[in-house]
């Protein structure tokens, strides 16, 4: 068959990309016709690239052909093929896989869920792997049947941005710097240090623990806790639930407590109002309206010239300033001025364990005078028992000064740091009781406003008229009495002073 | 500063170890008899002792005679309920620096080691 006849019934097909050619053989060929060196001529006059690959399939194809020649219908056959260009991958951002799971069902210990504690947030604490720098994989060109190069796209680096709480090392892995939320994008990493709730602190959020700031757009509800290192912002109610700060808090609605809510303040408090609460205050409270049944110690100040206090207990350390002190109803409402209650109750538990400790050590120096007068040789053990006897007085004793020692401190830290002395705008009304310096008022009448409660040069509890600026004795509106939980350190006191 | 006390009564050596450290010496170890001192003197080399003299096994007093045949230089208080004259000077003759009498305060027993630390302290005329 002439090359004109072959190429009526035999013709080779790239494919569109280039990447397969396909000797196409009509039926009626003359098998003897189409040799190997015809096929690859036809296939180089294609521009088909010479392989060894193409020599084998060129063969087999002949082989074939020969073998079964089509008769019917055309027959295929691949006889060269390219390879395809694997593209590179782009670099990303891996956010570790514990940041993204869903947060787990705290067990409540029996096997039950506690919907409590089951947090929705995933915080990262220091030096915690955050996320992964994935590097770009190259790629690598393909091969079309022709041998041109086909170019794979290039993977190129991620450019990922983060700010100072995020550190990355040089293998590309990311580590949290301070505590926080993570926050990130497909680019960029962070911690945040503010905790956002949009809602409620409620079974959705779960109990709240943040190293940061906590605001909080709604309330917080029965039982939960919301525990931050720094400040905390409540905009709505808070009900029988906990507030932890290390640093100050502002609730804009309040607390309705039902004397089972606590809060643990660091720094300042301000609030609407406080209703059966439990607080501690580190510096100062500021209350809008009213401090009602509840028991709040504040270490610096109470600053609320426009509240009342009903009910409770009050202890405060500095220079404090409310509307009202009780009812015309006469409920019971005690202020304590000029203290820091942790301090205090230090200081009676010590003065009370203290001459317990006395005791003890002249019972045991009077024990051991008695055994040395017995007589004046011992025997090895006898004087042996003595020493010990010796040694053991003479470390209660010690023990005994020591607390003096430490009775002292903390009463100077005490005397320095407090002042005694509150302004009263409008009145403080019988059934409140004021206990300060060494004193207990039990307020009997209605003593009216402005004026002021502290203590006279003589350390006499008395009250300043501040509209005609005339100083009483408190006694004119009290029964006045030696605070009796004052009495052991007051004797401590005196014990100091005469030494 | 390394001390030894060699004492048989657990009380007395943790009484002298409690004013030890109130006087701010930490290293101290701990012989129960003679025989035991003499076996940890060599490893341990203690710059002060304080050796009873009634002991179990090996006493007060032969224990400083053996030790001071190869260490004439290391202080050493006894702590003693003898308290008559011619058994101090035959303590004081095997080469015992100072010495304590039971009962003794906490204060007393102080008051011993910083005199003979003092007096040790001194350059030799």
């Amino acid at each position: 068959m002439s090359q004109d006849a072959i190429e009526q019934f035999a013709r080779v097909v790239l494919s569109e990309d280039r990447l397969a050619a396909t000797l196409v053989v009509e039926p009626g060929i003359d098998p003897g016709s189409l040799t190997e060196i015809v096929l690859e001529a036809m296939l180089d006059a294609r521009g088909v690239a010479a392989t060894t690959d193409r020599r084998a399939r060129v063969a087999a194809a002949v082989e074939a052909i020969k073998a079964a020649p089509p008769t019917d219908a055309p027959a295929s056959f691949i006889v060269a093929v390219g390879s395809a260009p694997v593209h590179g991958v782009h670099g990303r951002l891996e956010i570790d896989a514990e940041l993204t799971q869903q947060p787990e069902k705290a067990s409540a210990g029996d096997g039950s869920v506690d919907h409590y504690s089951r947090s929705a947030y995933r915080l990262a604490r220091p030096r915690q792997i955050v996320a992964r720098v994935v590097p770009p994989v190259p790629g690598s060109d393909g091969i079309d049947v022709t041998g041109r190069t086909l170019a794979a796209k290039v993977g190129a680096a991620a450019q990922v941005t983060h700010d100072d709480t995020i550190f990355r090392e040089n293998d590309g892995t990311l580590r949290a710097v301070v505590p926080g939320l993570p926050e990130w994008t497909d680019h960029s990493i962070r911690i945040v240090r503010t905790l956002a709730i949009p809602g409620f602190v409620d079974f959705s959020t779960g109990h709240i623990e943040f190293p940061g700031d906590v605001t909080v757009e709604k309330g917080v509800r029965d039982c939960f806790i919301v525990r931050a290192g720094c400040d905390v912002h409540v905009h709505g109610l808070i009900e029988a639930a906990t507030i932890e700060s290390g640093g100050s808090t502002q609730l804009d609605s309040g607390v309705a407590g039902r004397h089972k809510a606590s809060l643990k303040i660091g720094r300042d408090l301000r609030a609407k109002y406080l209703d059966a609460v439990r607080a501690t205050v580190g510096r100062t409270l500021t209350v809008q309206k009213e401090i009602t049944e509840c028991i709040v110690e504040v270490q610096a100040g109470i600053a609320a010239p426009n509240c009342s206090v009903v009910g409770g207990e009050i202890c405060v350390g500095g220079d404090s300033e409310l509307a009202q002190i009780g009812t015309e109803a006469g409920i019971a409402t005690v202020i304590r001025l000029g203290t820091i209650a942790e301090l205090d109750r230090t200081l009676v538990e010590l003065a009370e364990a203290l001459p317990t400790i006395e005791g003890q050590a002249a019972s045991a120096r009077q024990q051991l005078d008695q055994l040395k007068s017995i007589a004046t040789k011992h025997t090895p053990a006898q004087a042996e028992m003595l020493t010990e006897l010796e040694f053991t007085t003479a470390q209660i004793e010690s023990r005994a000064a020591q607390i003096l020692g430490v009775v002292a401190k903390i009463d100077g830290v005490i005397q320095r740091f407090t002042t005694p002395r509150l302004t009263v705008h409008r009145a403080v009304f019988p059934g409140t009781v004021v206990r300060i310096g060494r004193y207990r008022a039990e307020v009997q009448r209605e003593i009216r406003g402005p004026i002021r409660i502290l203590l006279s040069a003589t350390g006499e509890p008395s009250v300043e008229d501040l509209s005609s600026h005339r100083t009483s004795p408190l006694a004119e509106w009290a029964r006045v009495f030696t605070d009796e939980k004052c009495l052991a350190v007051d004797a401590l006191r005196a014990r100091r002073r005469a030494a | 500063m390394k001390i030894l006390l060699v004492d048989d009564s657990k009380t007395m050596r943790n009484i002298q170890k409690s004013v030890l450290q109130q006087l701010g010496h930490s290293d101290v170890q701990e012989a129960c008899d003679g025989q035991d001192a003499m076996s940890k003197v060599g490893a341990y080399k203690p710059d002060l002792m304080l050796v009873d003299w009634n002991m179990p096994n090996m006493d007060g007093l032969s224990f400083v005679k053996a030790f001071r045949q190869t260490n004439k230089t290391t202080p050493i208080i006894m702590v003693t309920t003898e308290a008559e004259k011619s058994r101090v000077i035959e303590a004081i003759k095997a080469g015992v620096n100072n010495y304590v009498v039971k009962p003794f305060t906490p204060d007393l027993l102080s008051q011993r080691i910083n005199e003979t630390l003092a007096k040790c302290q001194q350059p030799q005329t």
